[in-house]
């Protein structure tokens, strides 16, 4: 993957306004003004949406929250 | 009555004759016998005294053979119980500490089990927890839903630079 690869993960297609939107973080977080946009359905991340460029990564998946949740959970019954 | 003169003195010397042979033949002897008889019955008394007291000091050395061995065989008898009543002691005591141990064992056993035990039944409830969330999930999130989440968190990113 190449730094100007944004690379987004869902478990439905993007809209294009959404994608946009993709874009536009990407180039305020490395700026890059000419980002490839990859898109990937994934069905297991249930809903939401992980960002992935430059070494960064923005995962606001439900299914990571649900992993969240779960390590939460475990520590509360501890 | 004529008295003889000689004839008194005849009758005198031969009294004192009679009396000599008498006290010489009889009477000495028979003194004799009386002293020894005497003598003996004395030793045989003195003997008999002596026996007497004889058998009293064996007697009293056998009431104090008696009373000691008594005091002895009560000594031994209380040394036996009190030894008796330590051993006893001491094996009620081992008995305890052995059965305290054991009990310590099987509690601290117990106690591990019942922790392993909750621990699983805590996982087992959170997998069950999350799978029954995931299958809700799964079934409730479609694609409306899934856009408004995507909007809301891309509207949250760009908030946030």
């Amino acid at each position: 993957m190449s730094d100007s690869q944004v690379v987004v993960t869902t478990a439905f297609p993007l809209e294009k306004k959404q994608k946009e939107k993709v874009l536009q973080i990407a180039q305020k977080v490395v700026g890059a003004t000419t980002a490839e946009l990859k898109e990937v359905i994934d069905p297991t991340v249930l809903g939401g949406i992980k960002i992935t460029f430059g070494g960064v990564e923005y995962d606001a998946t439900l299914s990571s929250k649900l992993t969240v949740v779960q390590q939460q959970l475990q520590a509360e019954m501890q | 009555m004529d008295i003889n003169l000689t004839q008194i003195l005849f009758q005198l010397v031969n009294f004192g004759v009679v009396l000599g042979a008498l006290t010489y033949f009889l009477y000495r002897p028979i003194m004799g016998i009386f002293e020894e008889r005497s003598k003996r019955i004395a030793d045989g008394q003195k003997a008999a005294q002596k026996a007497l007291k004889s058998q009293e000091e064996l007697e009293q050395m056998k009431k104090k053979a008696a009373d000691k061995a008594k005091r002895e065989e009560a000594k031994i008898l209380k040394a036996a119980q009190e030894k008796a009543k330590q051993k006893r002691q001491e094996l009620l005591a081992q008995a305890k500490a052995e059965a305290k141990e054991e009990l310590e064992k099987q509690r601290a056993a117990w106690k591990k089990e019942h922790a392993q035990l909750l621990a699983q039944q805590k996982e087992e409830m959170v997998a069950a927890v999350m799978a029954t969330v995931d299958k809700v999930l799964t079934s409730s999130v479609d694609a409306k839903v899934s856009s408004k989440l995507v909007d809301k968190e891309l509207d949250a990113i760009l908030k946030s630079l």
